[in-house]
This record gives C-alpha cells, structure tokens and sequence, in this order.
C-alpha cells in the first residue's frame, strides 16, 4: 500500500523531485484540461511500467534506456492518436504537450527506478501513485490559476463557483501565473515540510 | 515562401513569442539547476542550442522526405527523438574532449538533454507553423538562444540573490519560480508586431 | 559480468550475444512502431467520419462530399451533392494567421457562392477578444453574404469586427473571401 502513496505525498513528482513540470504548467490554464492531461500521463505511465517490469529480465543493460524509450513513446504515440481521433478539441488545446509525455521525465525515471526491478503488481502501483501525484498538482494548480484569473472555477464548461467583486488577474491565466501559483506553493509544501522535521526533531 | 520577413517573423517567434521557457514552459528541470551560476549557463546554452539547431535540421528533413511519403507520420515522436539522442552523445563527445570541466558543472543535464521538451518541442513546433527547411533552422537556432538567454538572466540574478537572505522554505526551487513568473510578464508584453 | 569494457566503454560480448541483443532491441522498435499502427487505422476511420459530419454541417441539404484534388492530393475544396446526386454547393477549409496564431476554418456556400456555413475549427486568439470569432454572434454574420459584402463594415462590408479584436475579425473574413473567389474562378 506504501508503494502505491508514496508517489501521491511525499516524494510527490512535482513538488519533491520537480520532474515533469514543463506539461505540468502549460495545460493548467483549466481544470479539463490539467485532467486530459492527467488521464495521458496516468495511461503512459501505468502500462509502460507494466510493460517495463514484465520484460525487465530479458533485457541487455545497455539497450535498457533505449528499450524503455522506445515502450514509452509507442505508447504516446498511441495517446496521440487517440487525442487526435476521438478528441480534437482538446488535442489542439494540449497541443505539443501531447508528445511530450513520451520524455516526461516522472515515466522514464519511475521505468529505470523501479519498474526494472519489481514484479509487476508494485510496478503498477508505483506508478498509479506517481501518475495520482502528478495529476492532482496540477488539477489544484488549474484551480488556482482559474479562481484568481477569471473569478470562476468551471468544470466542463459548468460555472461552479463564482466570486463576485473580484477584479480578475489577468496574468494568472497567462504563462507568469502558472510559474507564480507553483512558486508559491512549493514554498509552501517546503514551509510546511521544514515545520514537520523541526517538530520530529523537537521531540527527539 | 521564405522571405526576409518571415525569417526575422522567426527569430521573433522562437526568442521572444514563444519563448520556450517564460512562454511556453519547456525544458524548466535544467533551468531551474543549471542556472545557478553563470559559467555552466553560459556552456548550457551553447550546448541547447547546437542540439536544438541540428535536430530541427534533421527532423524537418526526416518528416517531409521519409515519413510523409510512407504515410507514417505517426512515428514522427519515435524517429525524432531518436534523431536528438543522436546529437545529444554528440555534443556530449564534443564537450568531454574541449572542456571537461563544463562536463563536470553540467553533470547529469548534459545527457538529459535528449529529454529536454524543448528540443522535441521545438521539432514539433516547426511542423505546426509549417515553416520551410530554412525558417525551420532559423526558429531552431533562435529558440536555443532564446533558452540560452533565458537561463543567462536568471543566473545573474540567482548569483547576486545568494548575497541576500531568501526564506528557508522559498530557497532554490520555489524563489526561482517567483522570479521567472516575474521575468514571464516582461515577455508577456511582446507581442507579434509583423502582420502578414 | 559487465565489469570488463573495451576501449570504447562497450561491453564486451560474444558475436552471438551481440546479435541477439540487436535483435532484442529490433523487436522492440518493431512492436512499437506496428501497435499505434493498428490504432491509427481505428482512429482514421473516427476521423474521416467527423470531417464528413463536419463538412456536411456547412451545406444544409447535402448529403455527400467530394474532393476536388489538387497536384499533391490534398483537397482544394470540396463538391457537395444532395441525397439525389445534385450538386448544391462548396465546402472548404482554409488556414489563415490571425494576431497570434493560425486560425482554422470551415466554410460552406451554394452554387450562388452565398455563404451557408461557416465554423472556427482552431485558433489561438486573445481570450474575451479575438477568441471570440468562435462565437455564433460573430459567424453567423457571414452566412448569406456573397463576396462583394465579405469585408469588415469599416471598409464597405457588412461584416461587424469585435471590439479591440480587428486582425482577428480582418483575418476571418478575408480568408473566407478570398477562399470563396478561388473557388468561384475555378468553377465558373
């Protein structure tokens, strides 16, 4: 059970190994489009690190990353093409970031860290928790950004809240915002997580 | 048509409108290490912008001459990263034999450029605005420089800040942030002034 | 094993080893390039019935379209017919720039070269300004207008510009214009 939180708090993608971030920024200008994203990342990441653990011992080392690079982007070619089938809109609305699961950085060190070394079934949810992680940093993030920089959060197009007398920061839905809304709250996580070690270290 | 005016419209495009990292939030991982001091910047941006410029060569080349005539443009993601691996070991050779002290202050980032989203960003920028072999080489060498730029600045800037007392919690990763958002609103303001 | 390296920093192997590692690795660039085939070839049927659904949309009455191939086989515009095989109008799509980006569109006229449909497909406007042109209040402007009235009201057209959004609004009318005028001197 560890394996599948561990992924989710405390070596959080984002935050504590600050991988993957590029994506993670650029689609969260609204929440359907951090979850697309969320839902590309979870599908890549989870069968690649299936796939990784189940051939992992008939694999030479030194065409090991190579193998796994090629296990990761066949499989976001595949959710290219899916996006740009069966989903167009949000194909053009994620745009280059599509493809560019395939170096996200969380897939392939999750693949190299621990899907090479581990059955199956932990690989699986080694990686459902890093994919978990991922996401909802950046679903909070588009929260975020949405609330302060239009005044409402809509969720598929549906005005959930709406805060009246509220002038809107424009710059939250523009590029600045996003790198500022993460700035601010990896200071925060930061914040929170040197309180805890002084608190463990006081009761010591 | 290549003109001179959709050449700078390039230049403008890669350096300033859609910068890759204040803009578009490509290849951050490397900015936020790399750009601590101005020495490795300075080497990283040479490096970005050798690889950059040769796999935006070459990926044009392999997508208008071999995918799209066998109808397989769908590999494109596998075939250019397999292009940027390429010049990756590259300029990794060349930099070991010329300097290996910039090998050494780069370290891992060096190798992690095959990964950079920029470099496979730009690749599929250049199929998205449909540019030509030269504008694509152009946007290619204007996007590594403006990475280069980029990374150059908040260097200078994180050197002088380790001069002054950061919040414990806000240091290294989250400071950095707040900074570039702060440098992102600048380009914000650079807007496409060349209409045709 | 793996300890010992020759002067290139490659593991040293036996031929037979080396081949099967080659072959290991060609497998797996094999699967991978074959499995978004197959699914491709699912996806491009998914897509070839949207643009249909799509093309059909911008022609009230069609039933079917065909291509009008140009010299790369790409489609210049499209014929479209009623369900009695009778031509009723043209379908196209066109890609402009606007302020920030390419704007894709769609659009439709009758065999009178009067616009009967028009739709943004992609854009990467100024939201609340020139991202509005997705709006109906914007494009259905256009439907019935002919060519000679294709133009902004600024200069002598009927076309109302958003407010604060001219090169996006200029942008979408000229690329239906002169789409519309290609096709008129192809067909006439």
């Amino acid at each position: 059970m560890r394996v599948l939180t561990r992924g989710i708090l405390q070596e959080n993608p984002i935050f504590y190994l600050v991988l993957g971030i590029c994506s993670a920024l650029a689609v969260t200008t609204k929440l359907e489009n951090a979850l697309a994203m969320g839902f590309a990342v979870t599908f890549v990441i989870v069968i690649s690190s299936a796939l990784v653990s189940l051939i992992r011992k008939h694999i030479p080392a030194i065409i090991r990353l190579a193998s796994y690079m090629i296990v990761i982007t066949s499989l976001t070619t595949i959710i290219v093409i899916y996006f740009e089938a069966f989903d167009p809109a949000m194909y053009r609305t994620l745009g280059i970031y599509l493809p560019l699961v395939a170096i996200n950085c969380i897939i392939l060190g999750r693949a190299e860290a621990y899907a090479s070394r581990n059955t199956i079934i932990p690989s699986v949810l080694d990686s459902l928790g890093y994919a978990i992680g991922y996401t909802w940093v950046i679903s909070l993030v588009s929260l975020i950004r949405q609330l302060l920089g239009t005044g409402s959060i809509t969720i598929f197009d549906i005005q959930i809240l709406t805060i009246s007398y509220f002038q809107p920061l424009d710059f939250m839905i523009r590029p600045p915002g996003a790198l500022f809304t993460l700035g601010v709250l990896s200071g925060l996580i930061a914040f929170l997580r040197q309180r805890r070690a002084q608190s463990s270290r006081r009761r010591r | 048509m290549t003109t001179l005016i959709s050449v700078l419209n390039v230049i403008l495009n890669g350096f300033f409108f859609y910068n890759f990292i204040l803009v578009q939030f490509l290849g951050l991982c490397s900015f936020l290490v790399i750009s601590k001091d101005i020495r490795s910047s300075a080497g990283f941006a040479m490096a970005i912008t050798f690889v950059n410029t040769l796999s935006a060569a070459t990926t044009w080349l392999a997508y208008y001459y071999i995918l799209v005539p066998l109808k397989i443009e769908y590999l494109y993601i596998l075939v250019f990263i397999l292009l940027i691996a390429t010049f990756t070991q590259l300029i990794e050779m060349i930099i070991k034999r010329y300097s290996p002290s910039l090998q050494r202050s780069l370290g891992i980032f060096l190798p992690l450029i095959v990964v950079h989203c920029g470099i496979l960003g730009s690749a599929v920028m250049i199929l998205g605005f449909t540019y030509s072999f030269v504008e694509g080489v152009v946007f290619g060498v204007s996007a590594g420089l403006g990475v280069g730029m980029v990374i150059l600045i908040m260097a200078g800037i994180r050197e002088r800040l380790a001069l002054v007392k950061v919040p414990k919690p806000l240091e290294n990763v989250p400071i950095t942030f707040i900074i570039a958002s702060l440098l992102s609103i600048v380009f914000l303001n650079y807007v496409r002034v060349i209409t045709f | 094993m793996g300890a010992e390296s020759d002067k290139h920093g490659l593991p040293l192997m036996t031929r037979r080893e080396a081949i099967k590692t080659v072959g290991k690795l060609a497998t797996i660039a094999l699967i991978g390039a074959v499995a978004p085939a197959i699914v491709q070839e699912y996806a491009q049927e998914e897509k070839d019935a949207r643009l249909r659904d799509l093309l059909l949309r911008m022609v009230p009455g069609s039933a079917t379209v065909k291509p009008v191939l140009g010299e790369n086989d790409e489609a210049l515009y499209y014929e479209a017919y009623d369900s009695s095989g009778m031509l009723v109008g043209y379908v196209f799509t066109t890609t402009v720039y606007g302020r920030n980006g390419p704007i894709s569109l769609v659009g439709g006229v009758d065999l009178n070269y009067r616009v009967t449909g028009i739709e943004i497909l992609s854009q990467s406007e100024t939201p609340a300004l020139g991202a509005r042109i997705v709006e109906p209040q914007f494009t259905e402007q256009f439907v019935g207008l002919s060519t000679q009235n294709l133009e902004l009201t600024t200069r002598g057209g009927r076309i109302h510009g958003i407010t604060g959004a001219t090169i996006s609004s200029t942008a979408v009318t000229r690329a239906m214009r002169e789409k519309i005028e290609e096709i008129r001197k192809t067909t006439s």
